[in-house]
């Protein structure tokens, strides 16, 4: 209950819910790597981070959405739900994580600032497959953080709880955000049979329990309309004027418990307390929760969920707290409970109505936990002992559930390319350095056997780019031929290398110019299939460095300059082919293909090979989707 | 909560029901086909196995005389003999090799060259890019009609040689069995 705002009121049960909450998410973000790195040798640490980040959050949001109507079905999931505006926080503290995270992999150290590249980098909006599935999750994330920021019970007082509910319910909003933010993002990458698998189950699960739940809640009202008519007909004794309504018998209410009626539109609960009948609103001031389905203890109606407390005759809570809920006349007559509709004001004191002598014997003695030993207050000390087992079972289902995702992730996941970035290690090469079609060095290869007819080159081609985001042509401008030393770190895939420089990576040496250019060699009209990515992410800065969750990254990278590849995926064990993309003219065309990037698509053009560079040379608007 | 809002947490639950799963089937059923299948260019076709009919002699771990050790050499080559005299390797990737620019080498060299950064000696002949899974095959030089050689694996980003293995070209003029040291 509310007394002084303070920034969590601590207790032993919110510390040991806590704690496991931070140990399942610990224990699923290990599992997580541990899959991922066993399966997985080439995934990259940001990947792992990111994507553990995200579907943790994921998952904690399943089981937050869960929690409700498993509550309404079966009350010993309540302590699940008295804390569970923590797991609420924690889950948005994940989301957080992965979307910065996101935020600064694809989108920063570009020409862009990344938030600016992050809500209009992608503009595909024609069609669902490229469709920015970013801003559903900029969507979603900005909800959890509206709903983690007014979370505390000083928000909840500030804009009232029918407001704060409000409020709150936009956690379905984000909920289907989200849902479509995986499906629209990670999923259009994933080709196993079973990815989908987790997330569709998932969908099930939260709406069938919410479905399930909602229409027990929807048949109770039901059948508490019914209990309690309207209307003179069946309110005996019913006073001129007013229609009192008959809520039950005497007998059917048990002490310190109350019935639940629907009386003038909304549930009111009837507590038998002390020798006496006392109504009060059944919904509770703190979130809406069940005062019908709660008790009196130490003389206090308290409310199931999160154990507020209100006397029974006032609706007041117990000084110093404040809250107050409306109250009901109550009469008994003919051994009917009788319920005057008409709410008086929140906190207003009536006095109770008493019970006939032959049914209010006993009820002097106060209550214990005896009467019900499985009804939790999360504010005591202790779970009540019949809880135990169950709530330990939960939390161990829970945690295994959690464990077997991890694994389903990593198992479903695509496989990674054996890519390499060298990042902390530089080097010193030697070479000639080229500037057209894109800035690439000449390592000569050592030996005979090289550029002597044996169809080898006689130097291997490492195309040039600067760091972060951006390309190397202004680094290398006027240096085309020229024998250069170059420093810089190694990018490496399959035969394919890509050198970042390091700041003042690119010195002319006193040899002056070098060897001439190779010959190119004409190799044909081609129809090739493959997708546009950058140079640089897809040799392995990134991994994954393609596809569509790395779509808004190759933009700003190729906006940035860095040579366009086409790469083509190797068959029957040859390695993957990765031309460099130019115009018919031989010209850059990255800005050409920023709306193609990272799709499927069939080009065909002239392929040339200059030593043992590749270079396709196609038309933009010549490019076709792959089929 | 009240009985409004559970009308309303109602209504909301079941149209996300309804559109929900609609929308993430429509996701599901988009995505675009992976991997897209291009037959590769007459030119750039692997040089693959030729020959046929030559003897083929597999170039296996000599104990003792190759380094660092069977399990470090990444390659399955053969020797090949052709009816004139010449002879030919042949080579595929176990898999994906994790090293910038490698690149397959023969070595006259009597001596076992060593593995590391020492670097490569001055009459090596280059063979060809290793990469990938599918055979290459590459012509021996005229001096390996009568030395044996080695193969040498190196990689030109880290300036290493990775690994070797030594041939034996008289094993291969003999019976088949014993082949390539």
């Amino acid at each position: 209950m509310t007394h002084a705002y303070r920034a969590v009121g601590w207790n032993r049960g919110k510390r040991l819910y806590d704690l496991v909450l931070a140990g399942g998410v610990a224990l699923y973000l290990a599992a997580f790597a541990a899959w991922h790195l066993a399966l997985h040798p080439d995934v990259t640490a940001e990947t792992i981070l990111i994507r553990g980040f995200g579907s943790a959050a994921l998952i904690l949001l399943h089981v937050v959405l869960c929690i409700g109507p498993l509550c309404r079905l079966d009350r010993r999931w309540l302590p699940l739900l008295y804390n569970r505006r923590h797991m609420g926080v924690t889950l948005f503290v994940l989301a957080l994580l992965h979307g910065a995270l996101a935020t600064f992999q694809f989108h920063a150290l570009g020409d862009q600032p990344a938030l600016l590249s992050l809500l209009t980098g992608n503009g595909r909006t024609d069609a669902l497959a490229p469709f920015p599935f970013e801003l559903l999750g900029v969507g979603g994330l900005l909800i959890l953080f509206v709903m983690a920021a007014t979370s505390h019970d000083f928000w909840l007082s500030q804009l009232t709880p029918p407001v704060w509910k409000a409020l709150h319910m936009l956690v379905y909003a984000a909920y289907g955000l989200l849902v479509m933010h995986v499906a629209l993002g990670a999923l259009q990458d994933a080709r196993a049979p079973a990815a989908p698998l987790p997330l569709v189950t998932g969908l099930v699960v939260v709406l069938g329990l919410h479905l399930g739940a909602g229409w027990k809640e929807r048949r109770g009202d039901r059948e508490a309309a019914r209990r309690a008519p309207r209307g003179g007909e069946a309110c005996a004794g019913a006073e001129a004027g007013r229609d009192w309504a008959d809520v039950a018998a005497v007998e059917e209410i048990e002490p310190d418990r109350a019935v639940t009626a629907c009386v003038g539109g909304e549930r009111v609960a009837v507590f038998r307390h002390a020798g006496g009948l006392s109504a009060v609103s059944s919904v509770c001031r703190h979130q809406g929760g069940p005062l019908g389905e709660g008790r009196v203890i130490d003389g206090c109606i308290t409310c199931p969920w999160h154990g507020y407390q209100y006397l029974p005759e006032s609706g007041r809570s117990p000084p110093p707290f404040d809250e107050r809920v409306p109250t009901f006349a109550v009469r008994v007559a003919d051994g009917r409970v009788l319920v005057d509709p008409r709410p008086r004001p929140a906190g207003t004191p009536l006095p109770p109505a008493p019970l006939p002598a032959s049914v209010s014997r006993g009820d002097e003695a106060p209550s214990d936990d005896e009467d019900d030993p499985a009804f939790f207050i999360g504010w005591r000390p202790r779970l009540p002992r019949p809880l135990v087992r169950p709530v330990r079972r939960a939390v161990a289902g829970l945690l295994l559930l959690a464990l077997l995702l991890a694994a389903t992730r990593a198992l479903v996941s695509e496989p990674f390319a054996p890519a390499v970035f060298e990042f902390g290690r530089s080097s010193r090469f030697e070479g000639t350095l080229r500037e057209h079609p894109a800035p690439r060095l000449e390592v000569p290869r050592p030996g005979r056997g090289a550029g002597t007819g044996s169809g080898e080159p006689g130097a291997s081609s490492w195309l040039l780019v600067a760091e972060g985001k951006w390309g190397a042509a202004e680094r290398v401008a006027g240096l085309d031929g020229r024998t250069v030393a170059v420093t810089g770190t190694l990018v490496h895939r399959q035969g394919h290398t890509v050198l970042e420089l390091a700041p003042d990576g690119v010195a002319p040496l006193d040899a002056g110019a070098g060897p001439p250019a190779p010959a190119v060699e004409d190799l044909g009209h081609v129809a090739l299939s493959g997708e546009i990515v950058d140079s640089k992410c897809w040799t392995g800065v990134m991994n994954p460095g393609e596809g569509k969750v790395h779509r808004a990254c190759a933009i700003r990278c190729l906006s940035g300059g860095i040579p366009a590849l086409f790469a083509v995926p190797g068959q029957d064990g040859a390695p993957p082919l990765a031309p460099l993309l130019v115009d018919v003219d031989g010209g850059a065309v990255n800005h050409r293909v920023l709306d193609m990037v990272g799709e499927p698509l069939t080009i065909t053009g002239r392929l040339t090979r200059q030593g043992d560079q590749l270079v396709l040379s196609a038309d933009p608007s010549a490019y076709a989707p792959a089929r | 909560m009240t009985r409004a809002a559970r009308g309303r947490h109602r209504a909301t639950l079941t149209a996300l029901a309804v559109a929900l799963p609609v929308l993430t089937a429509l996701a599901v059923a988009a995505r675009p086909p992976r991997p897209m299948a291009s037959p590769r260019p007459a030119g750039l076709a692997p040089a693959g196995v030729s020959a046929p009919g030559a003897t083929r002699i597999p170039v296996a771990p000599s104990p003792g005389a190759d380094a660092p050790g069977p399990a470090d050499w990444p390659l399955t080559a053969r020797l090949v003999r052709r009816g004139d005299g010449t002879r030919r390797v042949e080579w595929r990737g176990h898999g994906p090799l994790r090293r910038p620019d490698v690149l397959l080498y023969w070595s006259p060299a009597a001596e076992a060259v060593a593995v590391g950064d020492a670097g490569l000696p001055e009459d090596v002949w280059l063979l060809g890019e290793v990469a990938g899974t599918a055979w290459q095959s590459r012509a021996l030089p005229e001096a390996a009609r009568d030395r044996p050689g080695q193969l040498l694996l190196y990689s030109l980003g880290h300036a290493r040689v990775l690994a070797r293995r030594a041939l034996d070209l008289a094993a291969d003029d003999g019976p088949a069995g014993g082949g390539a040291r």
